[in-house]
């Protein structure tokens, strides 16, 4: 018996050590191409890789760079008709994925190669209960009982960190929170104990400290039961955080790849080069520091209180903040989603009504101003948004969404006048004039950003309050809508609130800081300061996960 | 859940009061007096006549003792059928009507839920193309049309089934529920794909593929539920629309139900025939439609759940 | 980093001007309209229609008789040279009579729908823009309204108050309001929480400007293709209600007229039955191809020009 179980384990050893000899999944010049309304373009281009058993290699690059689309290739998963597969291989025990028929592909999904998506919220069926989602897979593809399955899906919820697992088995999705629906679909992809997970934007959904924590469970998952994982992100803090092996996309190329710490080191090509430089890590640059402790204040807020009531129940959204911006100063306020960041810039620019609080703006109390006054002083607050499609009507010209203020205000009077004021605020924003009598949706998302911004700084108003201005684009093009915004700033002497759930992003714009959490404002100061010796716990944890993820 | 059943139920009392008070005012603000259409009657026979119907009192009067009747079921003796009660009438018509509707109700889900959901799984091919085009021929041939036409074809030159009746020989309920559920079907159809479509866009969908799911898993154990949605939200409306379509089924057909009767009270202006039966379809037209919302919170986990 | 070219000054940006060649920009409405033109049913309905209003605003002139012109010699007579389509049981001529009776059947379904647009946008607008507890009320009666039987209360109207022709559609199109009304007032209530709207309050627009500017702009897609599938359905009912002889009166008549004396006579001349039907389910096509076309164009993520998952 023990001779026998010996045996046993050295002829699984012996096996082992012939598998891992060659990699688990080997694609060699997958190349997907997209026919949308007659046009084609290749989304993948000739994309080769290894990974082995039990390695984690990362998939980075930014949206548009084929990324998800080569995930999805291996599993037969892409829309119909438009994309189709026009050659490459992905080898997979001695078969072929990328020519399978679907009933043969179909034992292999979710079975041996299985898969996590970004967003938990629309990944899970909201008809069905969490537990039935989760034992479907190994009712499909085992013959194993619903009780065992039920047994095991218990197990595994529990050690992806779901307590009370049994009751929570009965519950639906909309009853999780995102990070517990992330876990759950976690658990759900381990269930039969497949070969490789393939974890599409894990984490992108979810709020920083959720984000950190589910990568850690991915880490211990991939290890203690042995998968080999692919991870997709466009974020590089966290494929650094993770992965052994790394592939970097760019257009459907994959420009690099390597391995992790080699490729951070020492960056081969241009593109990487340019996406770890993409997002500052760094402080304010010196240039664009202007703090200057005397300056006049310009805008003073004082005990703002937001309650709104969310099914008849009163929510305190903004909890007695105060804070106030010098001339000339850039102020960061982080927090997470929900922390209240942005009732609190739309309290100030009168779009939600306050329960308590005062603003003064320069000299005047803006809080009361009502009618013609409040018209007056709305050209001194101007705001840019997160998401820059959103923020422009798309039924209107560039050149009208900007001409809009101008002639409101009559800042120019005649056809002629206001379109070359028009043309200017293009220019300021670095905007080919060319493009006046486009509409929003030719553009691209920092393109329109720009727009944006125009659209703001026409009416020259004293502060600027930016809302997640960057957060919808992608990395590359971050850098330079920040870039803009500071120049603009300095140049033009503004004053500008800068909201961000990012802290590397707020240390690189904010003179000063401050964090909300909850509807509260629980610390501000300097920002150098504030980074280096947080006061709050919260504060230190935020800090910590950005300092982990550079 | 029990807590929105309640607010739907209770939601419905009002109406139900409006339905029934804009029913009698309308009728009694009628130009003229029910006995006018007749040759000039003597002052006398129509002042009894008008006390038989206790039409000479005042009319907060006749709307009170109305609404008393109404509460035990009561709607009152019919003008052109002085020996018989309106219940009496309406009782005889509503068990037909009602079989009539439900068999169009039947045809139409079958037919509607299956060829939706088979052009929604391959949107742009034959498969779909084939269902929703004779879906939209079912909508631009109404019942008025589709009914005599099926008499022409199936009634009187092919001779293969009675182009009138109900329930007198074989086979005379086919033609009727079809005409009737033919037009519902057509919409079910169209709803049906674009739900399914919509839900199929999700991501749980993709998720479910992943796992390795079939296609009719996927359909069947993923995607129908949210895929019926509009249906159910439409269930309410299509049966106000079977009811008041019975008017014109059972005219072509001959059918003596609900819907004929009203047709014929309208020609006849037999007023407490008009308002009776308006009553009473329109109580059931309310009354279904609350099922129907309570139906489509059932489906739904995340209603069902809502305190 | 872009490189940002200094201020100019206001002579130098006139000067300019001059010298900037715009380029052409395509707005949504292009977008849709070239869509559009590429769906050869929408298309077809879209000529189908325009034809059938253009021959219904020139009946009188272009009509071969009389509509109440009868001989009673000839009686029902099958198409020939003198009468295309053939001639009633009176002798009228049947294609007079139908382009008549489609002046009659498009001329409520136009005019209904107007009024449901007037009452709908309006209360939509009102609604959804406003919000709050002016919201909360005129949804309620919206509700209310909606729980209605409407169509049996129609009838009833008609049965009341005689056939008249105002009433008519004057019932109907205070039927199809409420859906109007729901429809604008969701649209609205989602564009409100846009940010461009935003962007125009801090801008300062007034209540009005924003409205005008850019809310209205914006729903007028959804608008455009209820309106669309609504005349149909309008045109549906006036033909359902004077099939039952509860709609419009001889001496008019209208298609729904036509085809219920058609369905008296269909045994001996089939041809009654057939034209008028015909007529009416032709307009039905091409109005539904219409709207579904124009939905497809306005909103490009609209579900019938999404991909499947399975080949």
């Amino acid at each position: 018996m023990v001779y026998a179980t010996r045996l046993t384990r050295a002829v699984h050893r012996e096996r082992e050590a012939f598998m891992s000899s060659q990699p688990i999944l080997s694609v060699r010049n997958l190349t997907v191409v997209f026919s949308i309304r007659g046009r084609k373009f290749t989304a993948v281009d000739k994309l080769s890789f290894d990974i082995e058993r039990g390695e984690t290699l990362g998939i980075v690059g930014e949206s548009g760079s084929g990324k998800s689309v080569s995930c999805n290739a291996l599993l037969g998963l892409l829309p119909q008709p438009a994309a189709k597969i026009s050659g490459g291989q992905a080898w997979f025990e001695g078969s072929n994925l990328l020519e399978l028929r679907e009933k043969a592909l179909r034992k292999i999904r979710g079975k041996r190669i299985s898969m996590v998506f970004q967003d938990p919220m629309t990944s899970m069926n909201p008809y069905i209960r969490i537990g039935d989602q989760v034992v479907e897979p190994l009712l499909l593809h085992s013959h194993s009982s619903v009780a065992e399955a039920k047994d095991r899906a218990i197990e595994l919820l529990e050690q992806v960190g779901i307590h009370d697992a049994a009751r929570r088995f009965d519950q639906y999705p909309h009853e999780f929170s995102g990070g517990m629906r992330q876990r759950a679909m976690i658990a759900m992809a381990l269930i039969t104990a497949p070969d490789i997970l393939i974890a599409d934007e894990p984490t992108s959904a979810l709020d920083v400290t959720v984000q950190s924590q589910i990568l850690e469970l991915l880490k211990t998952m991939q290890e203690q039961h042995g998968v080999s994982l692919i991870l997709v992100s466009h974020d590089l803090g966290v494929v650094r955080r993770v992965t052994d092996k790394l592939v970097v996309m760019d257009r459907g190329v994959a420009v690099e790849q390597g391995e992790t710490r080699q490729v951070f080191a020492a960056p081969a090509h241009s593109y990487t080069q340019k996406l770890l430089d993409a997002i500052p890590h760094t402080a304010k640059p010196e240039a664009h520091r202007f703090l200057r402790k005397g300056a006049p204040v310009c805008l003073r807020a004082k005990g703002i209180k937001v309650t709104f009531s969310i099914k008849h129940r009163p929510f305190t959204a903004v909890d007695n903040v105060s804070f106030q911006v010098r001339r000339g100063e850039v102020l960061g306020i982080v927090g997470e989603s929900g922390s209240g960041k942005t009732t609190l810039s739309q309290a100030i620019l009168r779009l939600v009504s306050m329960d308590a609080g005062e603003v003064l703006l320069e000299d005047v109390w803006i809080h009361r101003l009502r009618g013609a006054a409040l018209k007056r002083q709305r050209k001194k607050v101007q705001m840019v948004f997160q998401d820059p499609y959103a923020s422009l009507n798309p039924r209107m010209t560039v050149h009208d969404i900007i001409a809009e203020p101008i002639r409101l205000h009559r800042l120019a009077e005649g056809v002629r006048a206001v379109t070359a004021k028009v043309i200017r605020l293009m220019q300021d924003v670095g905007l080919s004039p060319e493009w006046a009598n486009k509409y929003p949706h030719e553009f691209s998302g920092g393109q329109c950003q720009r727009v944006a911004i125009a659209r703001a700084i026409a009416v020259e108003p004293l502060l600027l309050i930016a809302d997640e201005p960057v957060s919808a684009l992608d990395v590359t093009i971050q850098a330079q809508v920040l870039n803009l915004l500071l120049e603009l700033v300095r140049r033009k002497g503004l004053s500008m609130i800068f909201i961000s759930h990012d802290l590397a992003v707020v240390r690189y714009m904010a003179d000063r800081v401050a964090v909300m959490k909850d509807g509260r404002m629980i610390e501000s100061g300097e920002t150098e300061t504030v980074y280096a010796r947080p006061k709050e716990r919260y504060t230190r944890e935020l800090v910590s996960l950005e300092m982990i993820a550079e | 859940m029990s807590k929105i059943i309640l607010a739907r139920i209770l939601q419905g009392i009002p109406v139900l009061l409006i339905v029934v008070t804009a029913t009698f005012f309308l009728v009694r603000a009628a130009p003229g007096g029910p006995f006018d259409a007749e040759r000039s009657l003597p002052a006398e026979v129509v002042k009894n006549l008008e006390k038989r119907y206790n039409l000479d009192a005042p009319v907060l009067d006749q709307y009170v003792d109305y609404l008393g009747n109404l509460v035990r079921g009561d709607f009152g003796p019919s003008f052109r059928y002085p020996n018989r009660s309106v219940t009496e009438l309406i009782a005889t018509g509503v068990p037909i009507t009602f079989e009539l509707a439900f068999y169009a109700a039947v045809i139409a889900l079958l037919i509607g839920v299956a060829s939706g959901v088979i052009a929604s799984v391959r949107p742009n091919s034959l498969q779909d193309y084939l269902p929703m085009s004779l879906a939209m021929t079912g909508i631009c041939l109404p019942a008025f049309l589709l009914g005599p036409m099926l008499v022409l074809i199936f009634g009187i030159w092919l001779e293969w089934l009675p182009v009138s009746g109900w329930g007198y020989s074989p086979g005379d309920k086919i033609l009727p529920s079809v005409t009737l559920g033919s037009a519902y079907a057509a919409y079910i159809a169209r709803l049906t794909r674009a739900g399914m479509l919509e839900v199929l866009l999700q991501d749980f969908i993709r998720t479910a593929r992943a796992k390795g799911l079939s296609m009719p898993g996927v359909v069947f154990r993923h995607a129908l539920r949210g895929g019926l949605a509009p249906v159910v939200a439409f269930s309410g409306p299509a049966v106000a629309g079977l009811l008041t379509g019975s008017f014109v089924v059972e005219t072509i057909f001959q059918i003596p139900g609900l819907g004929r009767f009203y047709v014929q009270a309208a020609f006849n202006r037999d007023y407490t025939m008009i308002m009776g039966t308006t009553i009473l379809l329109s109580c059931l037209i309310v009354m279904l439609n609350i099922v129907a919302d309570i139906f489509a919170v059932w489906m739904n986990p995340r209603l069902r759940q809502a305190k | 980093m872009q490189k940002l070219t200094a201020p100019e000054n206001m002579t130098d940006s006139l000067k300019s001007l001059e010298h900037i060649e715009f380029e052409g920009g395509r707005s949504l409405w292009n977008d849709a309209w070239i869509r559009l033109k590429r769906n050869r049913l929408a298309m077809f309905g879209f000529w189908v229609m325009l034809f059938l209003v253009s021959i219904s605003l020139i009946t009188p002139w272009l009509a071969p008789y009389g509509y109440e012109i009868q001989d009673l010699e000839l009686g029902a007579s099958g198409p020939s040279l003198a009468h295309w389509l053939g001639t009633d049981t009176l002798g009228r001529d049947l294609l007079t009579r139908l382009m008549y009776g489609g002046r009659v059947s498009l001329l409520v379904g136009f005019a209904a729908t107007a009024v449901s647009l007037v009452v709908g946008v309006l209360w939509g607008i009102v609604a959804g823009y406003t919000g709050g507890s002016v919201d909360a009320v005129m949804m309620r009666i919206v509700d209310i309204l909606y729980a209605l039987p409407f169509m049996i209360f129609v009838i009833l109207l008609m049965v009341v108050f005689g056939q008249s022709f105002l009433l008519l559609f004057l019932a109907i199109g205070l039927v199809e309001w409420l859906t109007m009304a729901r429809i604008v007032r969701g649209q609205v209530q989602a564009l409100r929480r846009q940010d461009f709207v935003s962007a125009a309050i801090v801008t300062g627009l007034s209540s009005g400007q924003i409205m005008r500017r850019h809310i209205l702009p914006n729903i007028m897609g959804p608008v455009i293709v209820y309106i669309t599938l609504t005349i149909p359905a309008v045109m549906l009912f006036e033909a359902f209600l004077s099939f039952l002889g509860l709609g419009v009166q001889p001496p008019q008549s209208s298609w729904g007229v036509l085809i219920a004396t058609g369905v008296e006579t269909m045994e001996e001349y089939p041809w009654l039955l057939i034209f008028p039907g015909l007529a009416l389910s032709i307009t039905l096509f091409a109005l539904n191809f219409l709207g579904d076309g124009l939905r497809d164009a306005l909103d490009p993520r609209s579900a019938s020009g999404a991909g499947g998952i399975y080949e």
